[in-house]
């Protein structure tokens, strides 16, 4: 094999390694934006995880694009047509949402656990650091890749909370902070016990749940801390917020409606198996998956069991509530249509590997993001 | 260099192709597969299992637990393995040990595995179904583990070169597939009170061990109980943030290692140390009587005013049969006598020592099991004629424990595992050897001894149900009746009942209070019994023991980390705190049933059809100035079982591109290792430059290519005949591009190899081993090429101590005739001294003589940013004599001298040797000394 001691095969091996790990940096020039198309905030009547659509029986692959690294049960961001997908190697990859053209990519050092919220031209995620024991706050500008960060200790395992105005980050041992878009920080409050939660605000109050079990109250505006209260056992899951309750399950499988204003439970539900993910509602009914892979339906007001459906795997991801079916993923490479009404399966979506996150929905668009760092886009036919 | 590397790396995965010099050749002992199994099985939502024989009822007993152990950890390791898990059941430890799941020899303590090439879980049954759960879930916490930490690597597209420490992945399988049961307190108890433990930041120290097993479990219930039990799950969820596990760990709790391990420390001293409160050591109110190796099974005997116990022991690296002088007021510790010694021989393969499996009768007979061949056999030895009197084997009974002796000598009563792995009683009559069948159910049923005028069998049971369920209970079996009856019903285990000597008192094994110590049955005014009364209150665990008198027995109990013999006076022990627990009969019911998984389909229950999968493939290409480069690859598949193999070799050695298709290099080989007798063929096209052994620094072009077929049949463990016939068409240049040779290469080998060696830490140190081989290579064509080889290497090793031994060696290698082969000696693996490989000769002896001793147990350097410790030095004194001709012999060459070797990481020996060579036919010593520095096992 002489022949391979020519020079110029080693140089374009070695131009070749090169090139194939580099991805294309995000930069949109042109980018415009005002507030984004859908966001997890609860206040002012926007419900979380829901779409206002029916879904047709329908649904048709358009395209099927990866991504550098896997996903955590996050949720995927589209704005202004591109669709924001963060991984656990560190890279946001920005991707056209009709076609899958990718567009660029932003690169880090770590894992990006939680949804990237974008204001204006300002992509805003957080990064858990490799080899480090803090995560990073960027604020990352889309027109010309100017990247602001600002360390977090202990990093966050939870969603980052926006707002018109502001953005709230919890990081791992139980700090809230407050920023403003302008990249300041406003207020810092320190809850002390660790915690996974992704906050929710309702009526100027932010409220997350912690490993020892704690409900918190902090006021939005001045961070002060209304009340902790021990209700549970330990909080992994993030927490819904609706027309002054609280939904959130713990990790022995508990679900509490709690009150806002006092932090009293309402009504508690065993489900028996652990709760990770958000608890979704619609139209007076809530939705509970658990790790044993059982979905419940329950009565808002009164705790009172609907349905339960039982789809085995393991139910980690949040599902995405349409007006007739419950869009729910699964870890055992299967995502379920199911029935809203009855819990029955309609029809199972099957994929090569473990369904991650929650689904995304966005101008007829259904997204899918699988082990492995695989993004399905489906056209949804209504 | 490059050139040789790649020869010897084909020869190495070839050995069973012998047309070459057979002077590179392999002793070892055998995997004897005595049986094929006819596999089946079941295919449940998540796994296919695999079984054999009547087993199908344990398998979907299995199969059960099973599920329901995925449905537990999918939830603790928030994850699924999506892909379907092959799970192998054994019926016995015995036919465990047979299995090419994997290549090494499985030892007596492992109880299952997981093997990461094709993700197969191997389990073989022991008799006990709850045992059986905690294996099955043990080994499916690998499973989980590797599966979630594979996943958190890959999806934050880090390194995959890591993995965490022992410690952390035996410590998690035992934590989350059971509870903290007797055996691991009684393990943490004496490592913890006796100095032995060690803390996680030295962990590394016992690595491999069982008290690492239960280390690592304690350590992660600690840090469930102080952190919360999230953090289990969080250290594999980290893992993928930093290289070393000790930042994963802080970095999860958020506290330093130091403190971490302080704080376990200090838990577990408040734990144990107020123990001694009311407990106490062996040592304090009993007589050792031992002193070395691991001591069982005690018998006491008679004979002739002296008295003597008979045990099973491994003193020495063997485990054997042993005679103990017993004194009641001797001062000193007698040594004991070896009776018979095992694993040297067919007869004698194996002992199991840590199940009861020696008795004594009244008659001097001792009845002992053991393995031999395909399973277990019964003894009958005679310790007043000191020979042995009888063999028993059981056609369908594999594995055998617990013998006992009824009164008379007449019949003997014994636990066996058949092969639908039932564990169930039997009685043997010794004189006609006829066998009756006491249980025959899938309740663990054990220890049995006869009752009161042989009427009646007393047994150990896990068939408790009710209240109590699973735990293990005494009951009485009525002979006439067949009726069984509890004895006692309580929340404890109770293992080997013993009467006194006078039949009126009945004594066990119980853990009631968390380690086994010697109690008894207490009767009501009816002789019904009444309840258990507590005798000893020991640290640590009473395993077995043997009645003396009626207030003296002999136990084999555990402390410090040995299983060592106490004379215990039971009217000498405080009765302050002794406990009294009544039998709960009201709580007691019959017998529970295990749940087994329904699988009625056919499409679910089918027989095994072989299917091969990749175990790996290995590809380089290299680079040098001189050479070029080159290239090559090799990969194997097999079969599920691992019973079938292809192995493909292929590379290239060629120069320029014009030699690129004649330099191809190709091997391929079928080994088949599924019966007793394991064979394999092959073809192969080996082409290139061959190193002359004949001119030193010369080359030869060489082109041969054929087929070859071999079978190796063992005899036993220790004996095997090897055989080999190859064909092969050999083209070679005798003088490059001017003379070449060709000829068509017939050649036929047979070899016998016999190894029962034990081996220390750099090479054997006991036994003996040897290889006999004769073969004939002839060129059937053109007659330019017919020789014979005659090869005997007899190596044998005298134990001078524990780790002490005098290795001998002598060998001579023939080949004669026509364009014979030379052998090649020289260099640290034969004479040292000479340089490598540079003695050559058609035949050629070597002699040695080697004392090999220990020299250095631990040697510990600490530099101001690391420590360096190594550990296990040894030393040889070594002599050395050989000779190599071709016609007519030369001279005599030697050597002695010392030197030091060094096993790392038990992956390779280094060797270093200085001495002085015996030049000249043996006339004179060198001037000066040399120095020898290299690598390899001691011969």
């Amino acid at each position: 094999m002489g022949f391979l001691k020519n020079k110029i095969f080693i140089y374009l091996f070695v131009l070749s390694v090169a090139l194939s790990g580099c991805a294309k940096p995000l930069i949109l020039v042109n980018f415009v934006s005002n507030y984004g198309d859908f966001n997890r905030v609860t206040s002012g009547g926007v419900k979380a995880f829901y779409t206002d659509r029916t879904l047709g029986d329908s649904l048709k692959l358009i395209w099927n694009e990866k991504t550098h690294g896997g996903y955590a049960n996050t949720f995927l961001r589209a704005y202004k047509d591109i669709l924001f997908v963060p991984d656990l190697s560190g890279i946001i990859t920005a991707f056209d949402f009709k076609t899958g053209k990718e567009l660029g990519a932003i690169k880090n050092n770590g894992e990006i656990r939680a949804a990237p919220i974008l204001y204006k031209t300002t992509l805003i995620f957080i990064v858990n650091n490799l080899n480090e024991n803090y995560g990073t706050l960027h604020f990352y500008n889309l027109t010309n890749g100017w990247d602001y960060k600002v360390k977090i200790p202990f990093g966050s395992k939870g969603e980052l909370l926006g707002t018109k105005e502001n953005l709230f980050v919890l990081a791992k041992n139980g700090t809230l902070y407050k920023f403003n878009y302008q990249r300041r920080k406003l207020w810092q409050t320190n809850a002390t016990g660790l915690t996974f939660c992704s906050p929710t605000l309702d009526a100027n109050q932010i409220f997350f749940g912690n490993q020892k079990g704690e409900l918190i109250s902090v006021d939005s505006k001045t961070g002060k801390i209304w009340y902790r209260r021990k209700i549970s056992a330990g909080f992994e899951g993030g927490i819904t917020s609706f027309n002054g309750s609280l939904f959130i399950g713990d990790k022995n499988g508990i679900v509490y409606k709690v009150s806002t204003d006092e932090g009293r439970v309402v009504w508690k539900f065993d489900t028996g198996s652990k709760i990770k993910n958000f608890i979704t509602f619609h139209n007076k009914q809530i939705f509970v998956g658990n790790l044993a892979g059982k979905l419940y339906s329950f009565n808002m007001d009164t705790g009172e069991v609907n349905w339960t459906s039982y789809i085995g795997g393991v139910i980690n991801a949040t599902p995405l509530i349409f007006n007739n079916y419950i869009v729910q993923p699964n870890l055992n490479k299967n995502t379920y249509i199911i029935d809203i009404n009855n819990g029955k399966i309609k029809r199972t979506i099957k994929f090569d590997n473990k369904c991650r996150t929650a689904p995304g929905y966005y101008q007829g668009m259904l997204y899918f993001g699988i082990d492995n760092g695989e993004i399905y886009a489906y056209e949804v036919i209504e | 260099m490059l050139k040789k590397l790649l020869k010897y790396f084909a020869f190495i995965f070839f050995i069973t192709f012998q047309i070459a010099s057979a002077q590179f050749y392999s002793f070892g002992r055998n995997k004897v597969h005595y049986e094929s199994f006819d596999w089946k099985i079941i295919k449940t939502k998540h796994f296919d299992i695999y079984y054999y024989d009547n087993f199908e009822e344990m398998a979907e007993i299995g199969a059960n637990y099973a599920e329901e152990a995925y449905h537990d950890l999918k939830i603790k390791f928030d994850g699924l393995v999506t892909r379907r898990i092959p799970l192998i059941f054994y019926n016995t430890h015995i036919q465990f040990e047979q299995t090419n799941t994997t290549p090494g020899f499985i030892p007596e303590g492992v109880g299952g595995f997981f093997e990461f090439l094709k993700g197969r879980v191997v389990i073989p049954y022991l008799g006990s179904l709850e045992q059986f759960r905690h294996v099955i879930r043990h080994e499916l916490v690998h499973v989980f583990m590797s599966n979630k930490l594979h996943n958190v690597i890959k999806n934050h597209r880090v390194t995959t070169d890591r993995y965490p420490p022992l410690w952390f992945v035996e410590g998690l399988a035992e934590y989350w597939s059971y509870r903290w049961d007797t055996q691991a307190d009684m393990v943490m108890r004496d490592a913890v009170l006796n100095g032995l433990f060690v803390p996680l930041s030295d962990i590394n120290r016992i690595r491999g061990t069982f008290l690492m097993y239960k280390e690592g479990q304690n350590f992660l219930q600690f840090i469930s109980q102080t952190y919360g039990e999230d953090k289990i799950l969080l250290l594999m969820e980290n893992y993928w943030r930093f290289k070393k596990f000790k930042e994963v760990l802080e970095y999860t709790i958020g506290e330093d290692l130091q403190t971490i391990d302080n704080k376990w420390v200090y838990r577990l001293k408040q734990h144990y140390y107020p123990l001694y409160k009311n407990d106490y050591p062996h040592s304090i109110h009993s007589k050792k009587l031992t002193n070395e190796g691991f001591n069982f099974s005690p018998n006491y005997f008679k004979k002739d005013s002296t008295s003597y116990i008979y045990f099973i022991a491994n003193r020495t690296g063997y485990t054997s049969v042993y005679e103990l002088k017993y004194e009641s007021k001797a001062k000193k510790m007698f040594e004991p006598k070896l009776l018979i010694k095992g694993e040297k021989s067919a007869l004698f393969e194996s002992f199991h020592l840590l199940k009861p499996s020696l008795t004594v009768s009244s008659k001097g007979d001792i009845a002992f099991v053991n393995k031999s061949g395909g399973s277990d056999v019964i003894n009958i030895y005679s310790v007043i004629d000191y020979e042995l009197k009888n063999t028993f084997r059981f056609d369908n009974l594999i594995s055998l424990s617990s013998p006992h002796f009824s009164a008379d000598g007449n019949q003997l009563v014994f636990n066996a595992i058949d092969r639908k792995g039932f564990s169930d009683l039997f009685i043997l009559d010794v004189e006609n050897g006829h066998i009756n069948r006491l249980t025959n159910d899938y309740y663990n049923d054990k220890d049995p001894i006869f009752g009161k005028d042989d009427k009646t069998i007393i047994f150990s049971s896990d068939r408790t149900d009710g209240k109590y369920k699973l735990k293990y209970n005494l009951f009485k079996y009525d002979l006439s009746t067949h009726k069984v009856k509890y004895l006692t019903y309580v929340n404890a285990n109770i293992e080997t009942p013993r009467f006194s000597p006078d039949y009126s008192e009945l004594f066990f094994n119980c853990d009631y209070d968390g380690t086994f110590n010697i109690w008894k049955l207490v009767k009501d005014s009816n002789n019904e019994p009444k309840g258990i009364k507590q005798y000893s209150k020991f640290l640590t665990s009473v395993f077995d023991f043997t009645f003396v008198n009626d207030s003296t027995v002999i136990t084999s109990s555990f402390e410090k980390f040995s299983f060592q013999f106490y004379e215990l006076n039971l009217n000498s022990l405080p009765d302050s705190n002794s406990v009294f627990v009544p039998n709960e009969f009201n709580s007691a019911i019959d017998k529970w049933l295990a749940k087994k998984l329904s699988v009625k389909s056919k499409r679910d229950k089918l027989k095994y059809k072989r299917k091969y999968s990749l175990d790996y493939a290995v590809g380089q290409v290299l680079t040098d100035p001189i050479y070029g480069t080159r290239g090559g690859a090799l990969f194997s598949l097999s079969d599920l079982m691992g019973d079938d193999r292809y192995q493909f070799l292929i590379y290239n050695t060629a120069e320029v591109q014009s030699e690129f298709l004649k330099n191809f290099n190709i091997a391929i080989s079928r080994l088949n290792f599924g019966k007793r007798t394991n064979f394999g063929y092959g073809i192969f096209h080996f082409s290139g430059q061959r190193y002359d052994i004949r001119q030193s620094d010369q080359f030869f072009f060489e082109r041969i290519f054929g087929g070859y077929f071999s079978l190796i049949y063992p005899f036993s463990s220790f004996d095997r005949i090897e055989a080999t016939v190859s064909l092969a068409n050999s083209d070679r240049d005798v003088i490059t591009k001017l003379i070449g040779r060709k000829a068509i290469l017939l050649s036929n080998v047979i070899s016998y190899v016999h190894d029962n060696s034990l081996w220390g830490p750099t090479g054997p140190l006991d036994g003996s081993r040897f290889r006999v081989l004769m073969g004939y290579t002839t060129d059937i064509k053109f007659s330019n090429v017919n020789y014979y080889t005659f090869v005997a290497d007899y190596r044998k090793y005298f134990r001078l101590g524990l780790r002490t031994s005098l290795a001998t060696r002598a060998s001579i290698f023939i080949n004669d005739g026509k364009e014979a082969r030379r052998f090649i000696a020289g260099g640290s693996w034969d004479l040292r001294g000479w340089r490598r490989w540079s003695i050559r000769g058609e035949k050629l002896w070597l002699s040695s003589i080697e004392l090999r001793f220990p020299l250095l147990d631990r040697i510990y350097i600490k530099f101001p940013f690391f420590g360096l410790q190594l550990a296990g030095i040894r030393g040889a004194l070594f002599f050395d004599a050989g000779g190599a001709w071709d016609r007519k012999y030369t001279e005599t060459l030697g050597s002695l001298g010392g030197g030091l070797r060094i096993n790392l990481f038990r992956v390779i020996t280094l060797r270093y040797d200085i001495g002085k060579k015996i030049e000249k036919n043996f006339t004179q010593f060198q001037p000066k000394l040399f120095y020898q520095f290299f690598f390899g096992w001691d011969f």
